[in-house]
């Protein structure tokens, strides 16, 4: 890790999920190399907007601290519905998914 | 300290264990705590699979398992397995989430009723602390069921938890004692001299090493193609997942045998999960990670039907599939593979991964250390199928194609 990190405080990345860059740099260095590892690790991209706000921040945030350039990094996983449905919408026979 | 000291001094592992899930990181963390050098082969990422795309339940015991010497075996194994968990946030410093309020099994139809009595009955003779719940008494632990329900069965032991905390702290725990987790790396076929094993082919290097262990669940007979077919099957699993409620959902539950299951996490969120029966052969043999409308549907019903209150409330955040390893038996496959010496399998948890890992990793390092486990392991014995072919009664899938009643 660079000598970066106790300079400021952290800034959030993910709104949802309230995480911020400090803790994506950590997964990152735990080896997360893409978007989902660091879902997996941290839970950002996973709230109310699926990482539509928050997913090119984090692509970024790992190409930097990784050295990797931004198209190597793996996007996440697009995950139905794509924007809220209520329960028993889903829960009618011809429902979207 | 940590890292990968072997390495950086031209040593080779002691052990390569293949496959990041919760199962693999259980097994790396206790080998590497034994002093064992041990690289870790993954070939997608940390949690991936099947370990990053559960409901998080974990728990003792199995209603389908009677009691019965092989049910014995289970409620031990899944004992251990839960006291290990316990121990996790002191022993790893990690906060996993983990909740043991006990879980419902709710009864929705006379004949669920009638099933559930008898292994509730069978249950408690083996020393299960499981008991049959009236209407009431099942309303009176979880207010929001609908009382349209017959009862339940109150299994106590059991919970949930953050399935990707437990798989990242065994993954630390594992670095920290300095074994080497190489992740993207896609282990190709196994390194055999005659009948042994002696290391693995992973990205086109040679990667020789004393034991071999597979934590590789649905994708094992890839890499052991001997195993006799039928052995290990693929199997679909999907989820959704709401916003997050007020509190809701008391306990983790289950319903019509516990196919379909479900719980609130402790920031609200409630996740369902089931209704194999409504994909294409009952998700049997799919591989690939996809979510079909009827399933996802039944899904939603499942919950608005128990769950009256969600109907106007709950909103759908997402939903997704993962693949889980069936076996023939419905029992995992863990212990050293008799027919290929260096071998030891901990693979096919048949959707329960969670309720087994943390054991799995002690009693392979128990195993590979020459300690005796403490645990009858013989009904899980990898080599325990005909060469022929395994002849499929897994009770997690009888009669799935015959409405809703399923455990023999």
């Amino acid at each position: 890790m660079s000598d970066r990190s106790d300079a400021r405080p952290p800034r959030q990345v993910c709104r949802c999920e309230e995480i911020g860059d400090d803790e994506i740099r950590g997964a990152v260095a735990a080896g997360a190399r893409g978007v989902n590892d660091v879902k997996r690790a941290t839970r950002a991209g996973m709230g109310a907007c699926q990482g539509i706000y928050c997913v090119p921040a984090i692509a970024a945030l790992v190409a930097a601290e990784t050295g990797l350039p931004m198209e190597r990094i793996a996007p996440m996983t697009a995950r139905p519905p794509a924007r809220l449905l209520p329960l028993e919408r889903l829960a009618e026979p011809d429902a979207p998914s | 300290m940590g890292g990968t000291v072997w390495r950086e001094h031209g040593g080779r592992p002691d052990v390569i264990v293949v496959g990041g899930g919760v199962v693999g990181c259980s097994i790396a963390y206790r080998l590497a705590a034994d002093g064992r050098r041990v690289l870790l082969l993954e070939r997608r990422g940390l949690a991936a699979g099947a370990s990053g795309r559960n409901g998080g339940m974990t728990g003792g015991g199995s209603s389908l398992h009677a009691a019965s010497s092989v049910g014995r075996a289970v409620a031990a194994l899944t004992a251990a397995n839960l006291a290990l968990l316990r121990a996790v946030p002191d022993e790893l410093g990690a906060e996993i989430e983990l909740r043991l309020p006990g879980t419902l099994d709710v009864i929705s139809t006379p004949e669920q009723h009638a099933h559930l009595a008898a292994a509730v009955a069978s249950q408690r003779e083996g020393g299960g602390g499981i008991v049959l719940l009236d209407r009431d008494e099942a309303r009176a632990v979880m207010p929001a069921l609908s009382p349209a329900i017959l009862g339940a069965a109150f299994a106590a032991d059991r919970g949930h938890l953050w399935p990707f905390a437990l798989v990242h702290a065994f993954a630390a725990a594992a670095r920290r004692h300095g074994a080497e987790l190489r992740i993207g790396s896609a282990a190709e076929r196994l390194l055999r001299a005659g009948d042994r094993v002696v290391g693995v082919v992973a990205g086109g290097e040679r990667i020789a090493a004393d034991e071999v262990v597979l934590a590789t669940n649905a994708y094992t007979p890839a890499l052991l193609p001997e195993l006799p077919p039928g052995a290990i099957v693929p199997a679909r699993g999907q989820i959704l997942v709401t916003r997050p409620l007020p509190p809701l959902l008391t306990v983790p539950f289950g319903t019509n045998f516990d196919k379909e299951y479900g719980r609130q996490t402790p920031d609200g969120r409630i996740l369902c999960g089931g209704y194999r029966r409504l994909d294409a052969g009952e998700g049997l043999g799919a591989t690939a990670e996809r979510v079909s409308p009827p399933v996802l549907a039944g899904i939603a019903r499942c919950l608005t039907g128990l769950f009256p209150a969600l109907a106007g409330r709950a909103r759908v955040a997402r939903a997704w599939a993962g693949i889980m390893g069936f076996t023939a038996d419905g029992l995992p496959l863990l212990g050293p593979y008799g027919p290929a010496p260096g071998l030891t399998l901990a693979a096919g948890f048949n959707g329960n991964g969670f309720s087994w890992a943390a054991a799995a990793g002690r009693a392979v390092a128990d195993l590979l250390a020459g300690r005796d486990p403490g645990l009858d392991l013989a009904p899980f014995r990898p080599d325990r199928f005909a060469a022929g072919g395994a002849a499929w009664r897994n009770p997690y899938t009888a009669g799935e194609g015959v409405g809703e009643r399923g455990a023999a």
